[in-house]
């Protein structure tokens, strides 16, 4: 089987995030932070040397900063549930995921919030005009997704995060498709909160997401609970991590998720970033020299694409081109990706695409083989 | 050896704390305190020495972990 589907989330995993995951069962099965037995303290350490790596990562300024989420949606859910208030305004950009636009548009839809949509454009500085022709007195919170999981477009948010940083404007970050592929510093790029899916790029178990930020006491909390901490007391702790940690957190994909960030620094995050454009580009110029393949996607460029090539076939609706390569025994995503904002400004909200994407064990031949069963389609 | 406890206020403190001490060559113990469960609801604790107890409030302070008591 050839899985292009990475987008969605890696596959295969590394081994050594495998045989992380078999230490939970034999060795860190203990409730992290709930006790005072060595099975919950040695937990714990695995949990908080996670927080250190993924600290690391992302350049955060503390281990406090990092919270560990359901998956990258609860963490936008966290920042745009927890942070906006009544009569605040929003700016979102063109591309964003229904993790994002969802959210947004029902707290606009309840009178609460009112948003618009920034376009974003190949040019860097027009994409920077439109966010910041945007901005109102009631801005509070500009979110941007920062690679299209379709389109494959990076948004500059270096350039998005020193302007909401010039208007004291919080500024959020949609990773999903980009952390563990493009190197993200929050410091450096003013990323007041990052949500991101640790089971894509960071090569974790699914069920895991991180928010990254340092502004976590801002926030109302989604969910309110036991966190082990002022256990005497009915209100929640206002300190992070805890503030937003309620309840048993999901243990077996942190520990996987640490695993993932040591593979990728072993690996090299440029490396593999290198790697798989190349394995993009391939299968972009292969595709484009067939007729009857629309490609949709950006031209995989260092730094201007991620490794996504979204395209569709004349004469087949994405579902059936996606069922076609199924039968070959090759994974693609068919459909809207929950991405309608991307489709309607490629204007294939009726079509949707078939979504090719590619992880660390990907190579050319798997994709010499999709682009031959494309041509003989 | 005296020892004492220093309290503080979640688990991922007292983790932070460990190595902030472990750096500054100070050896500490994480333990749960069954008093400070009872009083602050946390109980994650590090037992040092008492020599080092001034220096490792010191350390922790200036690196932002609250300290919540310190027990014997």
């Amino acid at each position: 089987m050839i899985y292009f589907d990475n987008a969605a989330t890696t596959f295969p995993k590394p081994m050594a995030v495998k045989t992380a995951s078999e230490t939970f069962f034999n060795k860190y099965g203990g409730n992290p932070g709930r006790g005072g037995h060595t099975l919950s303290i040695e937990t714990a350490k695995q949990i908080y040397e996670t927080r250190e790596a993924v600290k690391n990562l992302f350049n955060a300024q503390s281990e406090e900063d990092v919270v560990f989420t359901q998956n990258c949606t609860n963490s936008t859910n966290i920042v745009i549930n927890g942070l906006l208030k009544q009569g605040d305004h929003v700016i979102i950009s063109d591309m964003e995921h229904n993790s994002v636009s969802r959210p947004v548009d029902r707290l606009a839809r309840e009178g609460i919030i009112t948003y618009d949509i920034a376009k974003t454009y190949d040019d860097d500085l027009k994409t920077l005009q439109s966010f910041k022709s945007l901005i109102k007195p009631n801005t509070r919170l500009i979110i941007t997704i920062h690679a299209s999981n379709i389109l494959a477009n990076v948004v500059p948010i270096e350039l998005i995060g020193n302007l909401c940083n010039q208007n004291n404007i919080f500024f959020m970050v949609d990773a999903a498709q980009s952390a563990g592929i493009i190197n993200i510093d929050v410091q450096k790029q003013n990323i007041d909160f990052l949500c991101v899916a640790a089971h894509k790029g960071l090569y974790s178990a699914t069920g895991m997401g991180i928010l990254v930020t340092d502004k976590g006491e801002l926030l109302r909390p989604l969910m309110v609970g036991g966190t082990g901490s002022q256990s005497s007391s009915q209100i929640q702790p206002d300190f992070m991590p805890d503030r937003l940690e309620s309840g048993t957190g999901n243990t077996l994909g942190i520990i996987t998720l640490k695993a993932g960030i040591d593979f990728l620094n072993k690996q090299g995050i440029n490396k593999l970033y290198e790697k798989e454009l190349i394995l993009a580009k391939n299968l972009y110029d292969g595709l484009s020299s067939i007729s009857k393949v629309t490609l949709y996607s950006a031209y995989p460029e260092p730094d201007k694409a991620v490794p996504v090539v979204a395209f569709n076939v004349d004469g087949y609706t994405s579902e059936e081109i996606c069922a076609y390569l199924n039968n070959k025994e090759i994974c693609l995503r068919a459909g809207l990706h929950c991405a309608p904002l991307a489709h309607q400004k490629a204007n294939t909200l009726e079509l949707g695409m078939a979504r090719a994407s590619f992880g660390a064990f990907n190579n050319a031949n798997e994709v010499k083989k999709l682009v031959n069963y494309i041509k003989n389609s | 050896m005296r020892t004492r406890i220093i309290i503080v206020k979640s688990i991922t403190h007292a983790m932070k704390g460990q190595k902030l001490l472990s750096n500054n060559r100070i050896s500490s113990s994480l333990e749960r305190n069954a008093k400070a469960v009872g009083l602050y609801g946390c109980g994650y604790g590090l037992r040092v020495s008492v020599k080092d107890v001034d220096r490792a409030v010191q350390i922790l302070n200036a690196s932002g972990i609250k300290i919540t008591d310190i027990f014997d």
